[in-house]
Order: C-alpha cells, then sequence, then structure tokens
C-alpha cells in the first residue's frame, strides 16, 4: 500500500524530515508517536502534498506508483486521505456542497457520473449517525464555530463518506474527551478491513486504547528510531519520551 | 451663459437643444433647477484625477467619447424578448422598463398593483403642473454643487419614477426597476433619476437593475436616486449594474432618513468597463439603523469605484457597512468609506468593514475608510483587509480532491457569499451567484455543479 524509503523533508530550510523508512501493508494500522517537534505533522503534510514542505531526499510509493509526482486533489482521489490535526474553517460553504463536490470530484476521476442528490442525501445521513453528528452539521460552513471536538468528528465523518484506501490521522484525538474519543475511535474501527489502512499519528497513547495497532513507530528527530508492536505504546506511556531520547542517544 | 468653457461642446450644445423641446412640451416649471445645475456642471466639468474624490478613477478614455442624450423613441426599438435574459426566475415583482433612461409602460408588468403604492413617470410629472410634493423630493438629497455627474443629471434629466409608498403600506411584492441600454449606432448617456418616498411606518423592497443590450457603441448611465424615509418607514434597495464590458455607470444615491426607520442598500457591482457610486445617508433622527453592502466583482480591465458616505446628526443610531471585492485579471477597485458623527450623535453604533480579495498581481485595490467624530460617547468600528485566497482552506479543499482551479472558484464564491445571503429577495441571491459563477469560469475552468 504505502512504501516510504529514506524520506527526507524540508521547510523553511529547515530539515525536518531526516531519512524515514516505512512499509505500510493493506490491513494493517501504523501508529507513529513521538514529541512534540519530532516531525509527525510534516510527515502526514508531506504525504497528503502540502506544497509548503519541501522533499530534499528519498521517495514514497503509493500501490506501487509515485506518491510525490501527484498533485494533492489526485492523491485524493487516487484514496489517500487526511485528517487535520486543524481542521480548516471554511465560511461560505456548508458542509454538504463541500462533500458533494469532493464525492463528485472523486467520482469524476474515476470516470463514473455524478452522484444523485437522494442518494448523497441517504449517504450523509447514514455516515453522520454513526459519528453522532447532529444533521444540522450537513447545512453548517465547514468547520466554522465548531467546537474541537465537532471539527475531529467532521474529519471522521467526511472519512466515512469519502471511503479511502489509507487514511493519515494528524492527532485526531488532541482536543477530546473521553466520549468523543470513543465515538472517533469507533469510526475508524468500522472502517478497518483487510483492504484498507490507517496511520495514525498521535502524541498519546490513549487513543491506542481504542483503535489498536498493528504497529507502533517512534519518530525522533525526524527518524524512526524505534519500531515495535502495542506493547511499544504503552512502555513509552510508563517510561515517556525522555526515555527514547535516552537510549537513542546512548546507541 | 458666456461663461460656459470647462464643458466639451457636445454637451452644450445637446443641452440647448434639449431646452428648445422642453418647453415645446410644457416643461417649465423644472427649468430654473436645470438652468443653474448646467452652469454648475460647467463649472465644476469632468473631474480629474487631482480632484481627492476621483483619485483612483481615471475618467480620460471617457472623456474621448461624446455622448448623445438618449431618444425617448428608442423604447420602440426594444421587445420583451430582447428582456429575457434579464430575468430572475421565479421572481415575482412589478417590472417598470425604462430604456435608455425613458419608462416604458409597454414593457413594463405592473398590473394589480398593491395598495399603497404610487407610481409616477419623471417626464409626465415634469410636463404637468408643477407640484409641491415632487418639488419636496427632487434635487433636495441628491445635491449637485460638489459633484458633477449630478449636476449633469439634474441638467439633463428626463425621466424617471417617482414611487410613494403610502403611510403604513406594507408592500409585499418587490419593485423590479429595469433599466435598460439600448443598442444604439453612436454613444449615448441616459440621465434618469428615481425618487422614492417612504411614508411612516411603510415597508417596501426596490430593486434598481442596470442591464444593457448588445451594441458596438458605448453607453454612459448617469443615475441619480433620492430615497426619503419616513419615521418607523423600512425599504429594503437592492442595487445591481450587469452592463456590458464597455459602459460607464456613474450614479449617485443620496438618502434621508427620519427616527426609527431602518434602511438597507445591497449594492451589488458586476459589469460595466467603468463604475462609480456614490451612496450617502443622513440619519437625521434617534433609533434609525442603516445598512450599506456591497459585492464588487471586475475582471478584465474594469474599475469600480464605491464611495459611500453615512452621516450620523442625531443620538441612538446603528449603522452598518460591509463591501466586498473581488478582483480578478487587471480590475482595479476603489472603496472609500466615510462616517460622519456630529457632536449630538452620543451612542452612535458604526461598524464598517471593507475586505477584498485581490486574485492576480494586475489586479488593484484601493481602500479608504474616513471616520469624523465629534461626540465622545461612542463606538465605530472600521477595518479593511486585502488579501489573497487563505492557503490553508484551499490546501484542505484539495486534500479531498477537488482540484484546485475549482477549489480557488469555491472559496471566491464563498467570501461573496457573505453579502449575497443577506440580499432581501431570495430568487434574486441565485441568479446572482451563478453570474458570479460565470464569471469567474471566464478562464474556462469547469466547475462543479451548483447545489
Amino acid at each position: 500500500m504505502l512504501e516510504i524509503k529514506n524520506l527526507q523533508a524540508k521547510v523553511e530550510d529547515i530539515q525536518i524530515l531526516n531519512g524515514i523508512n516505512l512499509t505500510v501493508n493493506p490491513g494493517e494500522v501504523h501508529a507513529i508517536m513521538g514529541p512534540n517537534g519530532s516531525g509527525k505533522s510534516t510527515l502526514a503534510q508531506v504525504l497528503a502534498g502540502r506544497e509548503e514542505y519541501e522533499v530534499t531526499g528519498g521517495e514514497v510509493l503509493y500501490k506501487g506508483n509515485d506518491l510525490l509526482e501527484l498533485e494533492a486533489e489526485e492523491r485524493a482521489c487516487e484514496g489517500l486521505f487526511l485528517a487535520f490535526q486543524y481542521p480548516v474553517e471554511i465560511p461560505g460553504v456548508s458542509n454538504s456542497y463541500f462533500l458533494k463536490a469532493a464525492v463528485n470530484a472523486k467520482r469524476k476521476y474515476n470516470g463514473e457520473d455524478e452522484i444523485d442528490a437522494m442518494e448523497f442525501l441517504k449517504l450523509v445521513k447514514t455516515k453522520m449517525k454513526e459519528v453522532e453528528m447532529d444533521e444540522k452539521f450537513l447545512h453548517r460552513a465547514v468547520n466554522e464555530g465548531f467546537s474541537g471536538g465537532e471539527k475531529k468528528r467532521n474529519e471522521v465523518f467526511q472519512m466515512s463518506v469519502l471511503e479511502p484506501q489509507l487514511a493519515l490521522l494528524d492527532e485526531t484525538d488532541s482536543g477530546l474527551d473521553i466520549d468523543a474519543l470513543k465515538v472517533v475511535a469507533e469510526g475508524v474501527n468500522r472502517l478497518r478491513s483487510p483492504e484498507r489502512s490507517f496511520v495514525v499519528v498521535t502524541h498519546y497513547q490513549r487513543l491506542l486504547d481504542y483503535i489498536v495497532p498493528d504497529f507502533v513507530h517512534v519518530l525522533h528527530k525526524g527518524k524512526i528510531v524505534k519500531s515495535g508492536d502495542k506493547e511499544l505504546a504503552l512502555e513509552l506511556e510508563a517510561k515517556g519520551y525522555s526515555w527514547i531520547e535516552e537510549s537513542v542517544g546512548a546507541a | 451663459m458666456s461663461d460656459l468653457k470647462n464643458t466639451p461642446e457636445i454637451y452644450l450644445n445637446n443641452y440647448k437643444e434639449l431646452t428648445q423641446r422642453w418647453s415645446q412640451n410644457g416643461g417649465i416649471w423644472a427649468q430654473p433647477l436645470r438652468e443653474e445645475a448646467m452652469a454648475k456642471f460647467n463649472e465644476l466639468g469632468i473631474p480629474t484625477q487631482r480632484h481627492e474624490e476621483w483619485k483612483y478613477t481615471n475618467l480620460t478614455a471617457f472623456k474621448k467619447h461624446q455622448f448623445a442624450p438618449a431618444s425617448p423613441e428608442a423604447k420602440n426599438s426594444v421587445s420583451p424578448s430582447d428582456l429575457a435574459p434579464f430575468e430572475f426566475p421565479n421572481l415575482d415583482a412589478y417590472k417598470l422598463v425604462f430604456v435608455d433612461g425613458f419608462f416604458s409602460n409597454e414593457l413594463s408588468e405592473y398590473a394589480d398593483l398593491e395598495e399603497g403604492i404610487e407610481l409616477s413617470s419623471l417626464y409626465s410629472l415634469m410636463h404637468s403642473q408643477r407640484s409641491q410634493e415632487i418639488e419636496s423630493q427632487i434635487g433636495k438629497r441628491a445635491v449637485f454643487q460638489n459633484h458633477p455627474f449630478v449636476a449633469m443629471n439634474t441638467a439633463f434629466m428626463s425621466d424617471g419614477i417617482y414611487i410613494r409608498i403610502s403611510k403604513k403600506a406594507q408592500i409585499k411584492k418587490p419593485l423590479h426597476l429595469l433599466f435598460v441600454s439600448s443598442a444604439q449606432s453612436q454613444d449615448t448617456m441616459a440621465n434618469s433619476r428615481v425618487l422614492i418616498h417612504a411614508e411612516a411606518e411603510s415597508k417596501a423592497t426596490v430593486i434598481e437593475d442596470y442591464v444593457s443590450l448588445k451594441s458596438s457603441s458605448t453607453r454612459f448611465t448617469n443615475a441619480v436616486g433620492e430615497v426619503s424615509l419616513e419615521a418607523n418607514a423600512h425599504l429594503d434597495h437592492l442595487k445591481i449594474t450587469r452592463e456590458d464590458e464597455s459602459s460607464y455607470h456613474i450614479a449617485s444615491l443620496a438618502i434621508s432618513q427620519e427616527q426609527d426607520s431602518n434602511f438597507n442598500s445591497h449594492n451589488v457591482c458586476l459589469g460595466g468597463r467603468l463604475t462609480r457610486n456614490d451612496i450617502s445617508a443622513h440619519l437625521g433622527g434617534t433609533n434609525i439603523e442603516c445598512t450599506l453592502n456591497g459585492l464588487v466583482l471586475g475582471n478584465g480591465e474594469q474599475l469600480i469605484d464605491n464611495h459611500t458616505r453615512i452621516v450620523h446628526a442625531e443620538p441612538h443610531c446603528n449603522s452598518f457597512e460591509t463591501y466586498k471585492n473581488i478582483l480578478a485579471e487587471k480590475a482595479r477597485g476603489v472603496f472609500n468609506g466615510k462616517i460622519y458623527v456630529a457632536q449630538d450623535a452620543q451612542k452612535t453604533d458604526a461598524m464598517q468593514s471593507n475586505q477584498s480579495l485581490v486574485l492576480s498581481d494586475d489586479a488593484i485595490m484601493n481602500t479608504k475608510p474616513e471616520l469624523e467624530i465629534y461626540a465622545d460617547d461612542v463606538r465605530c468600528t472600521h477595518g479593511a483587509t486585502i488579501g489573497q485566497l487563505d492557503d490553508d482552506a484551499l490546501f484542505y479543499l484539495r486534500t479531498r480532491g477537488i482540484p484546485e482551479d475549482v477549489a480557488q472558484k469555491l472559496l471566491t464564491i464563498a467570501f461573496a457569499r457573505e453579502v449575497i445571503e443577506q440580499l432581501p429577495v431570495e430568487e434574486v441571491k441565485e441568479t446572482i451567484e451563478q453570474f458570479v459563477y460565470k464569471k469567474l469560469q471566464q478562464d474556462g475552468a469547469a466547475l462543479v455543479e451548483v447545489s
């Protein structure tokens, strides 16, 4: 599904990613943990196609093709989805209009007809119920005036409508109370399938109680310094990130 | 009249000719007003950029045209089918059509007029016996002493309409005034005037809509509006300019409000080569509300200049002003918003905002808020921003599969929507939004369907 080889990237002349290697197979859930400033969000943004981040070395293969060659919108149409750490407010564009444009853009890319209005409505209403979002959010402007939790729910809602093949979740747990966290995690778990992969970026272990990962990687100074299974996350939680710094420093 | 020297020859000659024609048709009582205005027009001349009020609006190209006064016969050349493209689907309104400024009863549709609306063509009023009522309305608000084009309009005004909404009348259907520039072989000008008198406790909606038929000549519309609201009257005024890309449109709208009245202006500027609006509201009582909103969409080499002025003369009044400009290609936009708060106008609450989206390197926006405050217990806020589309929002849309060009248009429309959503007539919103879409689409990119 995804093969990252020695990926290096910088933003505004500051080198942030220093050679990331990561392979994600279909159906797998990978958690990427790390202290603030370790490069977690940069990795997510680079994979999604943010132009402000300049790739200075390495390569990324997605479904066997060069991902970095594709525009952000092409990546999305190819089934990549990024749930934002800070979802953007877009005044003047309603959630339903935005989502319909997204669904139809993807359909057009795949040579399909536009979605029927009734079919679309049925789809979004079902998915909204799943993430316990009130239907009134359909008519509100995208993320405008949403609480932190509502914004994150909206990301998971979009993800469930767009049904990506590879979903990147960038600190989707931050700012969520435990109930919202459960709803978001259930939304993700509902989508888990042998064909779909997830890369879950998080600072804290608690999300991983609900979204149980197959692999956990620790990012430090733009490199993956430790990989393991879900036990690694618990160990990190217990010992703190200083443990990593010490062990990396000692190595 | 030997001192008539600033005015281009053609306007002088045409004025003399018209004076004879008017006198033959019994248009006597307005003549002293015209004479005074013509003298003033000549004294002021067509402004140059040395005039502070015209600093960013270059009229050099305008001056090269010799605009002949429109003829009342032009309306015979226009058929209802010519007007079909300018219909607002599903809009149920009283339609009053003016061709080159002259009222056409044949093209208008205003059967079953609700009780409480009185309509008179200005031509008929000016060519009948003098009436105190009309004389108390005309030239009293749109003063020509310091505005050459108001002076020109006053000298040349040939027709237009007087609308009176009688006391307590709550008019349900909007009045749709459609001003059509006809196809002419020579460059022509239309000097029209709209007078609206909203009596106490009345409520009405007026749409002033300026369009042009396809023509090889250049058209100049010089429009003046004078609006008076008595106590507790409510008037929604929507003005749309959507003339072709060679047209000139210069207009003044002067409003006077009495206590407890509510006036809402929505000024939508979409077409024309050069558009200039001077909107001036005088809040002459307590507890008045006045809203001046505007939406400007310019591309090509369009210039759109909006000058607004709100005078708070009495205490406890609120004014709200939101002007949004979208400028693409080589378009230029000007916004000058003046708020004057007199010493007596305590507890004034005035809000002004001017936001501009400049979409190309060659587009230019000049904005100037001007606050003049003599009272000490007031709240006046103003803000002006000029910028590009939000990169974060663009990226967010693209990560959902929406192509960049479509995302740009979506965000541009969204920017305009704040003003569109506040338009007082539901059926007009959709058409305006479609118009904005089409205009943004001129560079060829396909768009998603509007829901």
